[in-house]
This record gives structure tokens, C-alpha cells and sequence, in this order.
């Protein structure tokens, strides 16, 4: 592996949580090792930029800007598939209710979205200027796929299978403000109306 | 005539062969021209003619179907089903995680807790507090097997023993009494 890795990287990839190149000082040994400081798998993540954002100054006369504040947690030792039913249960509720219902929920993936949860909402008081702990809402709640490690599964008569150990990433954006209610189901009267309202809107093309 | 006669017996021998061979096949047919008839003893009643042909089916049926015969019958999918298909399943309404509705708040301590169980924190409290009291009994009794056949009190600090306390195993805390436990 070691012959397209150029520089310093090598020693980077073989320990990746080591920083050489920190404990150096002013990179006196390595020179272009402060370019890129990540090892190639440690991508940087989109979601955690997203708190970096900032907006211009809101003119007098706007509406004032919900905070947003976007909080994640990485590598979960959890499949993605179960962790989606507890993300979409918290989805479009207030963070109090968020709590309760994870609290008392059976699942492994409830006790690591509360923690998070948490942390959010610790986060959010202390650095993205929100006033009340409890006026946030969930606005997206999603999960991810982490790194797959495959194994071997033995079976009986010496078959095997090779199983898949599965981690997920968790994702969840925090607005401020109460939760937006609910939209109401679509009864078959609206899709009646919107049916007609298709059919009165065709026209004839290429024609006078 | 000698001659003649003497001409005839092999013509005769043949016709006889063939029409033995025409009759055999309509006299027995379960058997072709080839094979011997089984002209074993008849039985007396009607029974099929037919005698079952010895020790072959008896093999067959001591062995069972192996596996490589009865994957044939088995059940087996017969498309891939679509992720569209495995969506509408997995994200049904009845496999979604149902909101409860039963989550009440605790007079004690204020923490969350369901309406037919104890409160979480207060249990632990209680729990904890527990532990260090049977410490105690365990610490006065020694040893296995010591229980006293009296009642138990347990004092804390300030506490001394009442009227109605006489004969009773007393228990000391080195702590306040906690507003939980009432005194009686």
C-alpha cells in the first residue's frame, strides 16, 4: 500500500488517530502535512458544517430567522433500518415529547437519539442563542449508513454465510420555535377537486 | 407322405411359436412377449395376477426422498421483490412505532414516569436506601441463618427507641431520616 501514499501520508494512515504532525511544532518535519489532516475514510462531514453557517444581518422589517442547529453522531453500533423507526417517530415533535417517547421506548437506538438529543439541546442554549431549552422543535430527524464490517456466519454441514456487522449514523435538526402542526390527511374530496381541477386546466397546443 | 410329414413338423413348430407369441401378450398383460410369466401356485379367490415383483419396491420405500429430490416441491420466491414493494411493508402504519400516550409526570420528584409504574427515580432512590439498611442488619447478625424472630425498626439520627418499641430488633442509620420514610 505504502508505494502510492506520498509523504508524510503514510505515517498518517497507519496511525490514524495520531496526529504527528501536532505533536511537532509549526510542521518543521513535514511540511505540507497541515493541507489535509484527515486520513482518506474520515470524511469531513456535511452535517456538522451546516452549524457553520452565517447569515447577513436580518434587515428591521423581517420576520425574525428561526435558530437552526444541526447535531449528528457517528459510527452507532445499530442497523439503519431499525434506527429509521425511532427517527421517524420523533419527526415534527417538540423536543420535551421527543424525550418522553424515547425515554420510556424498549429499543437500543432510543437511549443513544436521547443522548444526542441532549447534547442538542445543551449546544443550542449555550452557542446558538436560544432562549428557552424547551422551545425547539424536531425538523428533520434521518439516519445513515455507517461502515459495514463483514463476517463469516458458520451454518451447519460446513455451509457458511458472510453476515454484515451494522452501524449507522443519526442526524437531527433543531429549530426553534413550537412545532408546526400537523397537515391534515388527504380525504377523497381533495383529491376530487384536484382531479377536476386538472382536467378544467388542459388546453390545446399548437393551435390558434 | 412320410417326406411330406416329415416337412411339416418345422412349419408346423413355427406357425405354433407365432401364434403362441401373438396370444401371450392378451393372456397376461401386465408382463411383454419377452419376459416368463409368474405361473407361480394361483390363489383360490380373484387377487390380482400380478405377484409384486420381489424385494425392489421394499428398497425404494426404506430410503427417504433425499433432498436433492424434495427441493423440487419446495416453496421458493419467484421474483426479486422491489424495493418499492419492501418499502410499502417495512414502512406500513402497523409496523411503525405507535406514540404512547400513557407518560405522566411525578409528583415527588418531577421526573417522566408511565401511569402504571413507579416512578424510575424514586424507585432507585428507595432501592439504594434499602441496600444500606439490610448492610446494616447483615452487618448485626453476623452471619447466615442469624435472623431474629422480632420485628426489625429502623432508627436515624435523633431517634430513640419508643414505648412501642420494646422487644424490637433496632436498626441504626448515621443519617437524617429521609422524608420518604415515615416514622410510625
Amino acid at each position: 500500500l505504502c508505494w502510492f501514499l506520498a509523504g508524510g501520508a503514510w505515517a498518517r494512515s497507519l496511525l490514524g488517530w495520531a496526529r504527528p504532525e501536532r505533536w511537532l511544532a509549526s510542521s518543521s518535519l513535514f511540511p505540507l502535512a497541515c493541507v489535509h489532516t484527515r486520513t482518506s475514510r474520515q470524511k469531513s462531514g456535511t452535517w456538522e458544517k451546516k452549524n457553520r453557517i452565517v447569515y447577513p444581518p436580518q434587515l428591521p422589517g423581517e420576520p425574525r430567522r428561526p435558530a437552526e442547529i444541526y447535531h449528528c453522531r457517528r459510527e452507532i453500533k445499530y442497523s439503519r433500518d431499525k434506527m429509521w423507526y425511532l427517527a421517524k417517530l420523533i419527526k415534527g415533535m417538540s423536543i420535551d415529547q421527543a424525550l418522553a417517547q424515547l425515554e420510556f421506548n424498549d429499543k437500543k437506538g432510543a437511549k443513544v437519539i436521547k443522548e444526542v438529543l441532549l447534547e442538542a439541546q445543551e449546544m443550542a442554549v449555550r452557542n446558538h442563542n436560544v432562549e428557552f431549552k424547551s422551545n425547539l422543535h424536531i425538523a428533520e430527524s434521518l439516519t445513515g449508513r455507517g461502515r459495514y464490517m463483514k463476517r463469516i456466519r458458520y451454518h451447519g454441514k460446513g455451509m457458511f454465510g458472510i453476515m454484515n456487522i451494522n452501524r449507522c449514523h443519526y442526524f437531527v435538526k433543531l429549530v426553534e420555535g413550537p412545532p408546526p402542526p400537523p397537515e391534515p390527511p388527504r380525504t377523497g374530496f381533495d383529491q376530487a377537486k384536484e382531479y377536476v381541477q386538472q382536467l378544467r386546466s388542459r388546453t390545446l397546443i399548437n393551435t390558434l | 407322405l412320410v417326406l411330406g410329414y416329415c416337412s411339416l413338423l418345422p412349419r408346423l413348430r413355427g406357425l405354433l411359436q407365432r401364434c403362441w407369441g401373438r396370444l401371450e401378450p392378451r393372456l397376461l398383460p401386465g408382463f411383454p412377449a419377452g419376459q416368463s410369466p409368474p405361473w407361480g401356485p394361483a390363489l383360490a379367490v380373484q387377487a390380482p395376477a400380478l405377484l409384486p415383483e420381489p424385494g425392489g419396491d421394499t428398497r425404494e420405500r426404506n430410503e427417504a426422498p433425499s433432498f436433492w429430490d424434495s427441493i423440487l416441491w419446495m416453496a421458493a420466491p419467484k421474483k426479486r421483490r422491489t424495493i418499492e414493494v419492501n418499502r410499502c411493508r417495512r414502512r406500513n402504519p402497523n409496523k411503525l412505532i405507535k406514540i404512547k400516550r400513557n407518560i405522566d409526570v411525578c409528583p415527588e420528584c418531577g421526573n417522566l414516569k408511565q401511569k402504571h409504574v413507579l416512578c424510575g427515580y424514586c424507585y432507585t432512590k428507595v432501592k439504594a436506601e434499602t441496600r444500606l439498611i439490610r448492610l446494616e442488619m447483615g452487618k448485626k447478625e453476623g452471619g447466615p441463618f442469624n435472623t431474629p424472630t422480632v420485628e426489625t425498626v429502623v432508627l436515624y439520627e435523633g431517634e430513640k427507641p419508643t414505648g412501642k418499641d420494646e422487644g424490637k430488633r433496632i436498626i441504626e442509620r448515621a443519617r437524617k431520616r429521609p422524608s420518604w420514610f415515615v416514622q410510625n
